[in-house]
């Protein structure tokens, strides 16, 4: 292997010796401070690859199941369920409002998302997914024990017969 | 000298009121189970008084959980004051029909219904003979032992429809129930020419017609006001030329009286609006943050916060109105809360 060592060359002298590439050219305002910048040349990297063009990419960090409790106007309450206890929360309501989670007890299910934008930027987001429409809900009685039953037939003697 | 005596209580569940009248007989308004003990306990507090009335202003635990032993061992309760147009159908509704979903939560949600079904049985039950009365602005004011007692809120109208939407959506499907505080009821303390204004957990649709009513009646401006909502944004109008119940006070010594509900309550913008329109007395400090993490699942979102109890700063506030219209409150002394100029 040989390598040849070129003498030394004053930078001007280089410069002079190549002809002006087909790079941008770009006008600078006649400020003073830049009075003597006529042009400036801006030569294409050489054997440089085009960067490449990165996908968002998306991770699940984690994941609650949880339901709609009350609409408190701006916030809604609601309950996460996290190692098989009730959490309740107040949660903004515009991003469960338009995922369709609009009725009292209906589930969903977040996820936490990492977010990889194509800039390489990390973000971290929520999404939220209704378990059931709204349509889906039916009646779930409670269990109507002795103890149960006879206060509703007191409160029924006391206040009247319910409407039905 | 005469006096009418207001005891505010707040242990971080909720509240408590007794009204003590010049005559030595109480009126309850609303009660909250006083888990933390700061509150002594409610029998022992209300002791052998008479109690001219018991009222639950609306039916929310944190409000009256602790009416229900006064309902059924005090013994000498001369009335229940609620403000629901139909107990019964309420009641059997709430027990009867529970939206429920095919989901892995299910059984959270009826554990959620049960304890609120439970509380609604548990209370209403204990009326038993106690006379009742149903309370609605168009009710005439009420007097005891030289009190008198406007109810300024809820509309009749308002009351009802609210049962009525309760119970058409309790039986529908998909459908977002009202909240009971759309039920509150607002109550004017009226004694030796000044008034003492109750809020419960009033909305602005609440007071909106409360501030009618006080201006239909000709009452002066409350120098007492008990915050409605723990201080919630959705109980104050704060918009530029909208009224709002800093209207039903007096701006030269109203006294507000705020009991902090949880993460959520006090609202900073209500908060900051009240240390300018009241002289605030705080029974917990909201703005301090409530009791345990405010966010334990470290949800990264904008506004998400837990639902925690209030840490409570000063579980005792007393407000005495005498006859000859000057008034004299205790329980402001909170050394730590002054430190940190709060209350």
């Amino acid at each position: 292997m040989s390598v040849e060592v070129l003498p030394y060359a004053r930078r001007e002298d280089i410069l002079k010796s190549e002809a002006p590439s087909p790079g941008t050219t770009i006008r600078y305002a006649s400020h003073d401070y830049v009075r003597d910048i006529e042009s400036l040349h801006v030569r294409p990297a050489r054997d440089a690859k085009p960067p490449k063009k990165r996908q968002p990419a998306e991770k699940i960090l984690r994941r609650f199941d949880g339901f709609l409790v009350e609409d408190e106007g701006e916030d809604y309450r609601v309950v996460f369920i996290e190692d098989g206890l009730p959490v309740e929360y107040y949660m903004p309501s515009s991003p469960l409002r338009k995922a369709g989670i609009t009725a009292s007890n209906q589930p969903f299910q977040v996820d936490e998302v990492e977010i990889e934008s194509a800039s390489g930027r990390v973000v971290v987001g929520y999404s939220f997914t209704p378990m059931a429409k709204p349509s889906d809900a039916f009646n779930d009685a409670i269990e109507l024990t002795h103890e149960r039953r006879s206060k509703l037939n007191a409160i029924f003697e006391r206040f009247g017969k319910a409407k039905v | 000298m005469a006096k009418l005596r207001f005891d505010f209580f707040e242990s971080a569940n909720g509240e408590t009121i007794i009204v003590e009248f010049p005559d030595g007989g109480v009126g309850i308004v609303d009660a909250h189970p006083s888990a933390e003990k700061t509150r002594p306990q409610i029998l022992d507090l209300v002791g052998k008084r008479k109690v001219h009335f018991v009222c639950l202003t609306h039916p929310h635990a944190d409000h009256g959980v602790d009416l229900i032993p006064i309902l059924r061992n005090h013994g000498a309760v001369h009335e229940f004051w609620h403000t629901n147009s139909d107990i019964s159908s309420f009641v059997y509704h709430c027990l009867t029909e529970r939206p429920n979903y095919p989901s892995p939560v299910r059984e959270f949600v009826n554990r959620l219904a049960d304890g609120w079904a439970d509380f609604l049985l548990d209370l209403y039950s204990s009326v038993r003979e106690l006379p009742e009365r149903k309370l609605h602005s168009n009710v005439q004011p009420i007097e005891i032992a030289g009190v008198r007692i406007w109810i300024l809120g809820p509309e009749e109208q308002q009351a009802k429809q609210f049962v009525e939407t309760y119970l058409k959506r309790a039986s529908g499907v998909g459908k977002l129930l009202p909240s009971p505080n759309l039920l509150s009821a607002i109550l004017g303390i009226e004694y030796g020419g000044c008034l003492a204004v109750l809020g419960s957990d009033a909305l602005k649709a609440g007071w909106n017609h409360a501030l009618e009513v006080h201006k239909a009646h000709g009452l002066p401006r409350a120098v007492v006001l008990k915050v409605p909502h723990h201080g919630a944004a959705n109980a104050l109008a704060l918009e530029k030329g909208r009224k709002n119940y800093f209207d039903l006070c007096s701006k030269q010594r109203a006294v507000g009286i705020l009991f902090a509900g949880d993460s959520k309550h006090p609202n900073k913008k209500v908060f900051d609006e009240l240390r300018t329109k009241t002289l605030l007395l705080c029974l917990s400090n909201g703005q301090k943050g409530a009791q345990g993490p405010a966010n334990p699942l470290n949800i990264k979102m904008p506004g998400a916060r837990s639902v925690r109890r209030s840490y409570v700063c000063q579980p005792q506030i007393t407000v005495e109105l005498s006859s000859d219209g000057s008034f004299k409150v205790d329980g402001i002394h909170c050394e730590e809360c002054l430190a940190r100029s709060v209350c």
